[in-house]
């Protein structure tokens, strides 16, 4: 199974304390980028660590590589500097350390993972707007959300039939069925 | 606060009222956001767009000292839709007739021409707050720096008497402290007119009890209230105030109007200051005593929900510092005090406090080192659980019923006029503490956000002709100080917003006081923006 990095775009509040924990981790170096949208949406951003990623694609000495299910991660001595991976990158999520003539990205906090902890920015966000696990779990998280959503927001109470929005009736109403 | 913080988790509505915790407390955010994906609705009032407005449900941007306008016609619609809480009001309160007539002339329609909020905002505000089952308001400096910050707190207290909101879990009034552990710093007596645990230092029984237990003749203790900050700087100005003694504090920053601050800490004969860094204000004094910080020393912090909880010493202090509870007994000794501080250890301070302090008379240091999350105070004895929600039953009055105090709208201090257009309200940023002593220092967080600036709506960028990105020449009539412009609609029109962790924003800001807080109003004054004559690093012409 692989475990990954969620983002509750809800959650997030442009504190930037995951960049700042990453900075901590990295010896100064942010793999982590808040996007400000709008001035009204923060969204943190990550490596994604692409299933099939174009990054390790590119890379003329496999210096970019995919290491056990979870990360891709560069190994810096093999990396030559030629920044294929970084116009390959979709997200643009790894970037050219020019001090060092090397790619940079995050590494999942390798070696926080093999002591057991979870990433510095997940374990950092104030919000939990980030959250690391299984992503199978998010999603049946996500799911059993949305189904309380989709019964409260039609005003599902025992004894009622919902309806549902799409069939050209009013959502919100809710026919009786309890027998009196 | 009434409730603890995860107690926020708990509420149907949540109030905002002068409070950006997104970027300020951002761990509240944890639990309000919690509240909101189980369905609960959130209102913010706000002169700003901040990221604690990205998730309101209602969000009323009013103009910067217009907040009792505000709650005082939430009330107002509440009494007109019949929807306050009777039971609450007939069973747990006194003085309501006198409230009512008070908020009658405060209809939305009114109060929309007061603090720019739509009518109709101001009654869904109402509505949302007054009808749902837990409803809580969270509140900090928005509402409190302001020369009328007493009678706005006390306007929240009215509003959740009104609805019934209070000593039930997810209800509460919340004012969310601004430091770590000035909720204890508060609760030990560092005030002007109280020993440890509230308790008045004009009453001589009171003074007899701390004089005997402190060994000393009771005459030796003042029953005179003292001081606050800005008097200080006012006292030392005229110079009738000689010698300071200054510690975990930058008045040399964070003061308001700061040019006559800076002249009355130069007109000290003496300042002694115990610092971690060499702040602006350290750099003024005569003595400079190290002091260790938090990861040097061990003790306790009393967090802004009341939960006191131990700490233990990470590492040994470095240099020369140490612990201030070391330092100022080493002070006393000096000045022949030294039979009234032999203090021994943190452990035998705290066991004085629960002698001395009621409210902490259970929280003994054995208790604390195994309970893990703290005890919140009131514990009155050593089999007492602690109080995590106050005023479930009775209110700290003799007859335990809470007394309405009608109040109303006061202007500000300084008001705009043709020559300062504009208000100047300030406030906090995510990477930066307070005056910045110490975040100033963190390349991390310095280089998130490195300079003063000061944010405008673009319409008031244009009519003062200031480009967004370029410096500009921020004038009242105490001062002027320069910062980058950023021109964004998260702010009113007429409204301009600055930072205080940078040295020069309090030269802009008034002294003006609220007569019983003494609390300035760092939130108004009025200012003028000009663009900055020459480019950047250039002498201006």
């Amino acid at each position: 199974m692989t475990r990954v990095i969620y983002m509750d775009l809800n959650r997030c509040i442009f504190c930037r304390a995951c960049e700042v924990a990453c900075e901590k981790e990295h010896n100064g170096i942010s793999n982590m980028f808040v996007q400000l949208v709008d001035e009204r949406y923060a969204v943190p951003m990550n490596c994604r660590h692409c299933e099939t990623s174009p990054c390790t694609l590119v890379c003329p000495t496999q210096a970019v590589h995919r290491e056990g299910p979870d990360a891709v991660i560069v190994d810096t001595m093999v990396c030559i500097g030629c920044k294929l991976c970084n116009l390959a990158c979709p997200f643009g999520m790894i970037w050219p350390d020019t001090f060092n003539k090397v790619a940079r990205k995050c590494d999942l906090c390798i070696h926080r993972r093999e002591a057991g902890l979870d990433p510095a920015c997940v374990a950092t966000c104030s919000a939990r707007a980030l959250a690391f696990g299984e992503l199978d779990d998010f999603l049946v998280d996500i799911r059993k959300t949305s189904g309380v959503t989709i019964i409260h927001s039609a005003g599902g109470d025992s004894g009622t039939l919902i309806t549902l929005p799409g069939n050209g009736r009013d959502p919100k109403t809710v026919h009786s069925i309890s027998s009196d | 606060m009434t409730n603890p913080i995860v107690d926020f988790a708990n509420s149907d509505c949540i109030l905002v009222i002068g409070s950006n915790f997104a970027e300020n407390h951002p761990i509240v955010s944890r639990w309000v956001l919690d509240a909101k994906r189980g369905g609960a609705r959130i209102i913010v009032a706000d002169p700003r767009f901040t990221p604690t407005a990205w998730s309101a449900d209602i969000f009323l941007q009013l103009i910067p000292g217009s907040d009792i306008t505000l709650i005082n016609a939430m009330m107002h619609v509440i009494i007109e839709e019949g929807l306050q809480n009777q039971e609450f009001i007939n069973n747990r309160t006194t003085g309501f007739e006198q409230l009512k007539d008070n908020v009658r002339d405060y209809s939305a329609e009114r109060a929309e021409e007061m603090t720019c909020v739509p009518a109709e905002l101001i009654r869904q505000a109402a509505r949302a707050y007054a009808s749902a089952q837990a409803s809580t308001i969270i509140y900090c400096m928005g509402v409190t720096q302001h020369t009328c910050g007493t009678e706005t707190v006390i306007d929240c207290a009215n509003l959740a008497m009104l609805c019934g909101h209070l000593g039930r879990p997810g209800t509460g009034v919340n004012p969310l402290r601004g430091q770590d552990n000035v909720q204890g710093a508060c609760d030990m007596g560092a005030l002007v007119n109280v020993y440890p645990g509230y308790q008045t230092v004009t009453d001589p029984a009171i003074r007899n009890k701390f004089a005997s237990n402190w060994g000393l003749p009771a005459e030796s203790l003042s029953t005179e209230v003292g001081l606050t900050l800005v008097e200080m700087a006012h006292a030392a100005h005229r110079g009738e105030l000689k010698a300071m003694l200054i510690m975990g504090e930058n008045p040399a920053v964070g003061d308001p109007n700061l040019n006559h601050v800076w002249e009355s800490l130069q007109n000290l004969d003496f300042m002694a200051i115990i610092e971690l860094f060499m702040s602006e204000t350290a750099q003024l004094a005569d003595i400079v005593l190290p002091a260790a910080s938090f990861a040097e020393k061990r003790g306790t912090k009393t967090t802004t929900d009341r939960r006191v909880q131990w700490f233990e010493q990470a590492i040994s202090p470095i240099a020369e510092a140490r612990p201030d509870w070391q330092i100022i007994c080493e002070l006393a000794e000096r000045l022949g005090l030294g039979y009234a501080f032999r203090y021994q250890s943190i452990e035998e301070i705290m066991l004085e406090m629960n002698r001395l302090t009621p409210s902490y008379s259970g929280i003994t240091p054995e208790r604390l080192k195994e309970t893990t999350g703290g005890i919140p105070w009131p514990c009155p004895s050593i089999d007492h659980p602690g109080t995590p929600i106050l005023y479930t039953e009775k209110f700290s009055k003799p007859d335990g019923l809470g007394v309405f105090t009608p109040v109303e709208f006061k202007l500000p201090a300084e008001e705009t006029s043709p020559e300062y257009p504009l208000v100047l309200t300030t406030g906090r940023v995510v990477m930066h503490f307070n005056s910045g002593a110490m975040t100033r220092r963190s390349p991390a967080l310095s280089s998130r956000e490195p300079e003063l600036f000061v944010q405008i709506h673009p319409a008031t960028a244009h009519r003062y002709a200031v480009q967004d990105g370029e410096k500009a020449i921020v004038r009242t009539r105490r001062g002027e100080a320069q910062a980058k412009v950023r021109v964004t609609r998260r702010i009113g029109e007429g409204v301009a917003f600055m930072p205080f962790h940078f040295p020069d924003t309090n030269i802009l800001t008034t002294d003006a006081l609220d007569p019983r807080a003494k609390i300035p109003e760092y939130k108004v004054a009025a200012c003028l923006i000009s663009p900055a004559q020459g480019k950047e690093g250039e002498q201006p012409q």
